[in-house]
Formats: structure tokens, C-alpha cells, sequence
């Protein structure tokens, strides 16, 4: 029915402008008192008798009045806006009172805010695509090598694009640094080979022009699509941009498309840190797509189609890999086997923060619930303080309801004070978290402020000020009932005493989880920075080259070069050691490498021994300070005429001879067809962490580069081997400052190669702290949770002993009249807040064990269950508990008994 | 008279009255409407006339009344209610409504004696 509808809709016009209704009503009423005062008038009545026959007969006009309102708009509403101006004037006259309520509030509403909205960006919305939850990667397993997921062949790459058909659009991708070069000094940029469906698999098109085409990429075109921030930092923003061309590793490349602002793709996260600046055609050479059973290097990325499963996607990629496997040449076929599957791509993004999220949604969750403590203590020693005012409301006839009802709008003031705080303190507190957020977090920097957000924002403001109003309003109402008129002394009566001090245990109990887990985290950094990482840091500054394939077509022109810089290098006075890699200690991307051990049979159904490669030339392993444990370095002598050498790390020599030297046993890579030569141990150094500083470095082998050629089966050498070795990172360990060693190294490779830049130049000490840096952030984001809550469990013990000294005034005042001694009596009022506290640590301490192992993974070196660390927050919060006691202490044991026998 | 021998108006009723008064009348405004009601009913009930204006202003906003400012006879201004077409309905279904209604309650009431 309508007519319910138009009714509320004139209701709600009325109730938003109640004075033109009002105006109208007393109009109207006025009209009708003459109306009924003129026929008076005429029936003979003097003025005065008519106008109060006029009255006699309309009745009470305030009532009708009234009525007519109650009918005419929402009253219940109308009384919340009476409450609600009543609240706000109350606050205004206990500006201290509601100033700290605020503050705490804000402290807990702020933190909650913000690291929801870290939350939102990474677990909840992780992708920034259309319907983003559709998207899967595409995977291998191949039992020989590991039981985990892997990329792909780019061979099968192009058959799932071409054979399957459980998906709307199934793409692939290659992550490329290039030189970028053209209009000014050249840079590195990160890049991309794509293929042209990627782009309908994210389903998002470019901002200008277009993307590349299924016939662009079969033909190799050099074309390009740029990043807006590429476009706007190299282009000016141009809007003729299109056409124009850029030189990617001195290639020119056709600019055909701008990718919109805010697109990232591949998204940054582990190994993968920067922005991704240019996009070019996937354009597989003939190598690339014959080999099989090798090269797992390219990435799948799908769009499940419409009511397609996670399930069904496996099964149609899984069907196209069995057809794969059988076509496989006889040598192959029944050696090796894989699998595919897909698997959903948000959760491979979000996975690697959710932990650290989980544990930063408990502690803001504890964060708050302290607050709440807080401020509902405050408002039950208000609310007895102004059990006056509610008794005489009582008197007057106010419900008891409707005396609940405005508390608790005295805190949804309070609350949406604090909301409004927390929501600039959040947008701040988001904006600082993003500047110095870990590379390895980028997922979380990309945390702002939805509308999700301050929906959420808005429920824990109204959950809060409902739980920190219901309570003081239903105990102060019901002391009203027992007539606290009579007796202002009832006030500190005994129900609101005790819940006030089981909130204080309660909130001293959060508070020691909170240290814990904080103190965990800080023992977990300080031990990662203690642990050995393998190499010495100091001293030695690094940075990366790499050689364009169209200036240095082949191995042989990439070693002259290298050999150039290096004695350029060794040239200069300041260098003790110079030396070049192909990969770098904590940057994360290393060569995995099958390789043979001799004499070493694996258990049947084994994984193939895979180690991390290194090539080598020059003195890296001295630049880098790489601790040797036994046996030599390589030496100029270790050249490509001489016999094969190697270093292994000591995972590799406690492994594979265990009880046993390692040097003078032999190893070789690929499997064990006996095409390549053994390769001579002549050194072990320490495992030098590659991944991370918190992951075991794994299996290691060092091997001069110069002998790659023959230590390594032909087909690696032509497959990857030469691009391999075109990016390389070189490091100089030297006596001076490390800013002056770098500018020798630049000026090295300008002299060289004036186009030439060098990246990531920087001391070997900013890539140990780099590594670190996302612990030094979870540690420093429970640790800042950690001390607002002492500081709001030190306010919370001292209001509740101070109020308790005060309450107790009298009883302090006649134990001390009775010859009490002062230090007694401090002592006595200390017992109580310590109890308090011990009470508080000994439920918090438990919960924190029960607890701690969810810290587990974000911990390193110690256990979840550290003694130091437990016993170390119990005597900070005993401490703490110790010094807010102390003032309340002093001044019970400072009361004169005349004074306060004499109050009341 | 005592506020005992008041008649209590069931919920609704009054309304009924209403439209049904402006139905037969034509536009009135609450005096004279208030005046009509005491002079119609045959038990002789007083009505605080202040008691009309909840129900105007409901019917009003249901749409079923509408009032406009006019000058009266001598010249005073009040506001003139008149029921609408969407009242006319109204009054229709409620008149339907509370015949059947009374007819119930009347035959319920004669069973009992």
C-alpha cells in the first residue's frame, strides 16, 4: 500500500522542518480560539468570559498541541535530538573529563581504523581488477623437482592458451628489466613480455591508445605500452604520445598504448618489488617455444569463464598437460611427469602479509578494548558523581530507560568525537605506515580509505559507545532507585567498585598480551640482526648492470666487457676486492640448477638435487666478504682453459658428504646423463642468505663464469645461459667511504659504456637492512600498540586506586586517627594497585600462551613460549602498575584525619 | 458533566467521523467541524475540539483530507479542510468496514444477553 509511505514520507518532512508545521499548527489553533472567542461575542459574553470559554472548549492547548506533533512527525527520534543537545552541552561544562574520553577513544577507534583499512586492501580486496576474485594462476607440479607449485615451460604456455577451454581469457607474462633509453639518460626500468590476452585477462584497457595485437606479438613488432607513471615521468604527460618511440635495451620500441593511473601489473610484492613501467609483446623466440621439460620460468594467469570452479579450471589444464606429457619425446616420456592446476591468485597475493595482519587485527582489537575499558570506568566514577542529577530525573518521572538511552548518547557523542580524531589520525597514521612500508609489503601500501573503511569505522564507533554507555547508565540508574538522595555516601556503593576493578584487571591482562607479543617480535628482530647472514656487509657497496643483447650480442662481448670494468676497477687505489655475480646475497633471484653429486644416489622417488647457481667473476666472494670455511676462493688461474671448479656452501657439504671434506669431491649439473664434466670442489663458505634474512640460504654453488660454457649441457648455454649472465650485480669492497666507492663504480661503467646505467647502487649494508626491514616493521607496529597500552593500562590503574583513595577518604582518615602509620597506609593503598596488576598479569600471561602460537610465523630464533620475554613484560606491567599507585599512595598516606572526618 | 460520561472514540472512529462530516458537508474547518460533531450525536458527548487536530493531521498526511487557508464569512482567516478523491475512496471501504464491524459486535453482544 502506498498510503503507509506517503504518511512516512510527510512525517520525515516534518521532522526534518519541524517550524514551518509549527508555525502552521499554532496558526491554525490561534484561528480556532478566535473562531470559538467571536461566537461568544455574539452569543453576548464580554471579552474576557469568551476567552476563556474559547479555552474551556478546545481544551488544553499545549496538549492538543503535543498530540498533534506526536501524530505529525517521530517523537522517539525527537527525543534523541533533545538528548543528544543535552549530551553535548553536559560534555561541554567537564571539558577534562570528555577531553580524555576522547583522546582514549580516539587512540583506540585511530589504530583499529588503520589497520582495517591495511586489512581491506590486502585480504579483502587484494586485487585491483574487475571481479579480481576470478583470477588464477596457472601451475606446474613437477614431482622431480619439488612438491610445490612452479611456473611454466612457455612451450605448455602456449598450448593451455590454445587447448583449454574453462576460461574467458588465459595470458602469460615474463618480468624484463630494461634499459630504457631515447630522449634522456638512461634508466632502469621494469618491464614485461606479455602476451596480447593478459590484458583481457585482467579485463582492464589502456587509458590511451591500445594494447599490442595476437599478430604483433607472432611477428616479434617492437611495440610497447607504457605505465601512466612512465608516461608521465618520461613523456611529460604528453597526449601526442602515441607513435613516439622508446629504446629498450637500445632497441626501438613504438609506444602504442597508456595503461591507466593506479595500474600495476605485475603486482608488487615478494621478489618482485617495483612498479612494472612497460609492457612489450610476449613474442617467444624458436628456443623458447620448443623447450619442454625446461626453462619453468613463465607465469600463467586465467580468467575463470562465467560458473566456472576453481575445480574445473584445474581439471581443463590438468587434461591439456596429459595430452602434453604423452607427446613428449621417448627419452622423456615415463622419466617425467607433471601436473597442472590453478589456483586462485588473490590468495597467493595476500598470503604473505595475512599473518602479519591477523596478529595486527588482534592487537588493535586488544588496543580498543582497553580504551573502552578506560572510558567506561571514567563514566562509572562519573556517573556516581552525578548521582544527584539522575535521582532527581527519577523523582521527576524520567524512565529508567530513557535515563539509559541518554548515557549512552553521552558516549555516542563522546564516541563520534573520537571517531571523527580517529578517522585524521587513521588517514594519517595509513599515509606514514605507506612511507615506510617494506617493499615486501607493497600489497598493504596500497591501503586507503574506502568507504568500507569508515563503514567499519562507523560500527566500532557505535559498538564502542554502546559498550562504554550501557553499563555506567544501568548501574547509575539503579543506585538512582535505591534513593541515593537520601545518601550521597551510597555512591561509592559496592557493585560499580567491583566491576570497575574487574575491568582493570581485564584491560592489565590485554595489556600484558600485548607486551608479549611485542616483545617476542623485538627479540625475533634483534636475533635476525645477530644471526650470521654469511657475508660482511661493511665495507663493500653494490649495484646492477645490465647489458643490452643489441650492443653485446653474445657471451664473448659480455666478458670482455665484465673483464674491463673489473681491472678499471681493481685499477683504482680504494678497491681491495672487485667482483661480478649473477646474483646477490638477499636479492632473491638466483638460477635454480639441477645437479649430480658423485657417487651420490638419490632414494628412489626422491626430488632431483636442485641448488641455487651462482656465476662468478673476479674476487665477488671477497667483495662480499663471504666467510670461507675451508679450502680457496677462485683465483685468476680458474679460467675456461682450466679444469672445472666450484665452491658449495656447507648445507651442500653437510648433505651430500656428510662426516666427510668436501673438498676434492666432485659435482655436476643436469642429471646424470654424463654430457657436462665434473666440476672440482675446491672451497666451502658459509651459507650465505639469499632469500631473506629469516629463510635458510639453501643449497649454494659457486662457479666461475668464465667455464660456464663447458660445465653447463649445450642446450642450457643456448637456452638461457647468455641471459643469464647479460644482468649481473657488481660489488667493491674497498678502504673508503662507501659513497666515494660508488662513485668510482659508476664512473667505471660510464667510461665503458657512457649509455650504460647502473641500478640499485648502494652499500651491501642497506640490502641487510633492507631484508630486515619488514620485521623492523612488525616489530615496531606491535611495539607502538604495545606502549598505548601501558600508557592506557598505567591511566586505568591509577584512576581506579585514586578513585578508590578518594572513595575511602574516611575509613583512611579513621584508621589513621587510631594511630595508624602513614607508610602502612601507602603501603596498604600500593597493595591493592599491585594486586590489581598481578591479577591482571597472571589471566594475561596464560592468554598469551594460549596465544603466542599464532605469532609463530612471523617469529625468528625464538619460540613463542620465551621465558625472558613473558617474565620481562609481567615486571614492566608490575613496574608500571607500581608508579601509578605511587601518587594515589602518597596522598592517602598524607590524609589529615581531621579533614576528612570532618567531610560529610 | 463528568469525564466519565465522555465517550470514549475507539481508534479510528473518529477519523470515520470526520470524513464521513466533510463527506456530506463539504470543506469545513476544525470549529465548525468540531461544533457539527457535538451538534450530531444524540447522546450529547463534549469533545475537547484541541482533540481533532492528531486525526486532521493524520488524515492529512494519509492524503485523504486537504487543507488550504481561507477567510470565513466574517472575514477571519482558518484553515479549511476538504476531503480529497483518494478520502472519498477511503471513506468508502471504512464505512463498508465498520458496518460489518458493528453488525459483529451488535449480534455478539445481543447472543450474550
Amino acid at each position: 500500500m502506498l498510503i503507509p509511505l506517503r504518511r512516512f514520507v510527510a512525517r520525515l518532512a516534518a521532522f526534518l522542518r519541524p517550524s514551518r508545521a509549527e508555525r502552521d499548527l499554532a496558526r491554525e489553533v490561534e484561528a480556532h480560539l478566535a473562531l470559538i472567542e467571536d461566537e461568544g461575542r455574539r452569543r453576548g459574553l464580554s471579552a474576557d468570559e469568551a476567552r476563556f470559554a474559547a479555552r474551556r472548549a478546545f481544551g488544553g492547548v499545549e496538549q492538543a498541541k503535543e498530540h498533534q506533533r506526536e501524530e505529525r512527525s517521530f517523537m522517539r527520534v525527537e527525543h534523541i535530538r533533545q538528548d543528544l543537545r543535552y549530551a553535548v552541552r553536559t560534555l561541554r561544562k567537564s571539558p577534562g573529563f570528555t577531553a580524555v574520553a576522547v583522546l582514549t577513544l580516539m587512540l583506540g577507534i585511530g589504530s583499529a581504523t588503520a589497520i582495517f583499512s591495511l586489512a581491506d586492501a590486502s585480504l579483502l580486496h587484494p586485487l585491483p581488477f574487475p571481479q579480481g576474485d576470478r583470477l588464477v594462476t596457472v601451475n606446474e607440479i613437477v614431482p622431480l623437482i619439488s612438491r610445490r607449485p612452479i611456473r611454466l615451460p612457455a612451450a605448455d604456455l602456449v598450448d593451455y592458451e590454445q587447448q583449454t577451454h574453462a576460461f574467458s581469457a588465459l595470458g602469460g607474462w615474463i618480468a624484463h628489466e630494461f634499459e630504457l633509453s631515447g630522449a634522456r639518460e638512461s634508466e632502469r626500468v621494469t618491464g614485461a613480455r606479455a602476451t596480447p590476452s593478459l590484458f583481457d585477462v585482467l579485463e582492464v584497457g589502456p587509458a590511451l591508445g591500445r594494447t599490442f595485437t595476437p599478430t604483433e606479438d607472432r611477428d616479434g613488432a617492437k611495440v610497447c605500452v607504457i605505465s601512466h607513471g612512465l608516461w608521465q615521468r618520461w613523456f611529460g604527460a604528453d597526449p601526442g604520445v602515441l607513435g613516439r618511440t622508446v629504446d629498450l635495451d637500445r632497441v626501438p620500441y613504438v609506444v602504442v598504448g597508456v595503461m591507466p593511473r593506479g595500474f600495476e601489473f605485475p603486482l608488487p610484492g615478494p621478489g618482485f618489488g617495483r612498479a612494472t613501467d612497460v609492457w612489450v609483446p610476449m613474442s617467444l623466440t624458436p628456443v623458447e617455444r620448443q623447450a619442454r621439460m625446461d626453462n619453468w620460468s613463465f607465469n600463467g594467469l586465467a580468467r575463470l569463464g562465467p560458473g566456472v570452479t576453481v575445480a574445473q579450471g584445474s581439471a581443463d589444464v590438468e587434461r591439456v598437460a596429459r595430452r602434453i606429457v604423452q607427446s613428449l619425446p621417448a627419452a622423456d616420456a615415463g622419466k617425467v611427469t607433471f601436473r597442472a592446476i590453478v589456483r586462485p591468485l588473490a590468495g597467493q597475493v595476500s598470503g604473505p602479509v595475512r599473518p602479519l595482519v591477523l596478529v595486527l587485527l588482534g592487537a588493535v582489537g586488544c588496543l580498543l578494548l582497553i580504551a573502552c575499558v578506560n572510558v567506561t570506568n571514567l563514566l562509572l566514577a562519573r556517573s556516581a558523581s552525578r548521582a544527584g542529577e539522575f535521582a532527581v530525573r527519577v523523582a521527576l518521572g524520567a524512565g529508567r530507560r530513557r535515563l539509559v538511552q541518554q548515557l549512552v548518547i553521552e558516549s555516542l557523542v563522546i564516541g563520534m568525537a573520537a571517531a571523527a580524531g580517529g578517522c585524521l589520525l587513521a588517514w594519517w597514521g595509513v599515509g606514514a605506515l605507506g612511507r615506510v612500508m617494506p617493499a615486501r609489503f607493497a600489497l598493504l601500501g596500497q591501503a586507503h580509505f574506502s568507504w568500507q573503511v569508515l563503514l567499519f569505522a562507523a560500527l566500532v564507533t557505535v559498538a564502542t559507545a554502546v559498550a562504554v554507555g550501557t553499563a555506567p547508565g544501568w548501574l547509575a540508574t539503579s543506585r538512582s532507585e535505591a534513593g541515593v538522595l537520601k545518601s550521597r555516601s551510597a555512591s561509592g556503593g559496592g557493585s560499580p567498585r567491583r566491576l570497575r576493578t574487574a575491568l582493570v584487571i581485564v584491560e592489565v591482562a590485554l595489556t600484558v598480551m600485548l607486551l608479549v607479543g611485542a616483545g617476542l617480535l623485538m627479540r625475533s628482530f634483534s636475533d635476525l640482526l645477530r644471526a650470521p647472514a654469511g657475508f660482511e656487509p661493511r665495507g663493500a657497496v653494490a649495484g646492477a648492470v645490465s647489458l643490452p643483447a643489441a650492443a653485446y650480442p653474445d657471451a664473448v662481448h659480455e666478458r670482455q666487457f665484465y673483464r674491463s670494468l673489473l681491472d678499471r676497477l681493481q685499477a683504482s687505489p680504494a678497491t681491495e676486492f672487485a667482483g661480478l655475480a649473477t646474483s646477490l646475497p638477499l636479492d632473491g633471484g638466483t638460477f635454480q640448477r639441477v645437479f649430480t653429486p658423485d657417487g651420490y644416489t638419490p632414494p628412489p622417488g626422491a626430488a632431483l638435487a636442485i641448488a641455487s647457481m651462482t656465476a662468478v667473476k673476479g674476487a665477488y666472494l671477497q667483495a662480499i666478504g663471504a666467510t670461507l670455511v675451508r679450502g680457496r676462493y677462485f683465483t685468476p688461474q680458474d679460467d675456461g682453459r682450466a679444469a672445472p671448479v666450484a665452491l658449495v656452501n656447507e648445507s651442500v657439504a653437510r648433505q651430500y658428504w656428510p662426516g666427510q671434506s668436501a673438498l676434492g669431491q666432485r659435482l655436476r649439473f643436469g642429471g646424470d646423463d654424463g654430457s657436462v664434466p665434473w666440476l672440482t670442489v675446491v672451497g666451502v663458505v658459509a651459507d650465505v642468505k639469499q632469500d631473506t634474512l629469516d629463510q635458510p640460504a639453501g643449497l649454494q654453488i659457486f662457479v666461475p663464469m668464465d667455464q660456464l660454457e663447458r660445465t653447463m649441457a649445450a642446450q642450457a648455454w643456448t637456452t638461457f645461459l647468455p641471459m643469464a649472465i647479460r644482468s649481473v650485480f657488481v660489488v667493491v669492497r674497498g678502504r673508503g667511504a662507501s659513497s666515494l666507492l660508488a662513485t668510482d663504480l659508476r664512473a667505471a661503467v660510464r667510461q665503458l659504456d657512457p649509455q650504460l646505467s647502473i641500478a640499485q647502487l648502494q652499500p651491501l649494508a642497506d640490502v641487510i637492512s633492507a631484508s630486515a626491514a619488514p620485521n623492523r616493521f612488525n616489530m615496531l607496529l606491535m611495539v607502538t600498540f604495545a606502549v598505548l597500552a601501558l600508557v592506557l593500562a598505567a591511566v586505568g590503574v591509577f584512576g581506579v586506586i585514586a578513585y578508590s583513595v578518594a572513595q575511602r577518604t574516611q575509613e583512611i582518615g579513621i584508621r589513621l586517627a587510631l594511630g595508624a602509620d602513614a607508610g602502612a597506609v601507602a603501603r596498604m593503598v600500593l597493595r591493592g594497585g599491585v594486586g590489581l596488576a598481578l591479577a591482571g598479569v597472571a589471566i594475561g600471561g596464560t592468554a598469551a600462551a594460549g596465544l603466542a602460537p599464532l605469532l609463530r610465523s612471523l617469529l625468528y630464533g625464538v619460540g613463542p613460549f620465551d621465558p625472558p620475554t613473558f617474565i620481562g613484560a609481567a615486571l614492566v606491567l608490575l613496574g608500571v602498575a607500581a608508579a601509578a599507585t605511587y601518587v594515589p599512595a602518597r596522598r592517602a598516606s598524607r590524609i589529615d584525619p581531621q579533614v576528612a572526618l570532618r567531610s560529610e | 458533566m463528568s469525564s466519565k460520561d465522555r465517550v470514549e472514540l475507539l481508534q479510528g472512529t473518529l477519523d470515520l467521523i470526520i470524513l464521513r462530516a466533510l463527506g456530506t458537508m463539504g470543506p469545513q474547518h476544525a470549529y465548525s467541524l468540531a461544533t457539527r460533531l457535538e451538534q450530531m450525536a444524540d447522546h450529547p458527548f463534549t469533545l475537547n475540539q484541541g482533540t481533532l487536530y492528531p486525526a486532521l493531521v493524520r488524515l492529512e498526511q494519509k492524503g485523504w483530507i486537504k487543507g488550504t487557508w481561507q477567510r470565513t464569512e466574517h472575514n477571519r482567516e482558518a484553515k479549511y479542510y476538504g476531503i480529497t478523491k483518494a478520502g472519498e475512496r477511503a471513506l468508502g471501504q471504512q464505512t463498508e468496514r465498520w458496518r460489518r464491524l458493528a453488525g459483529l459486535v451488535n449480534k455478539l453482544l445481543l447472543d450474550e444477553s
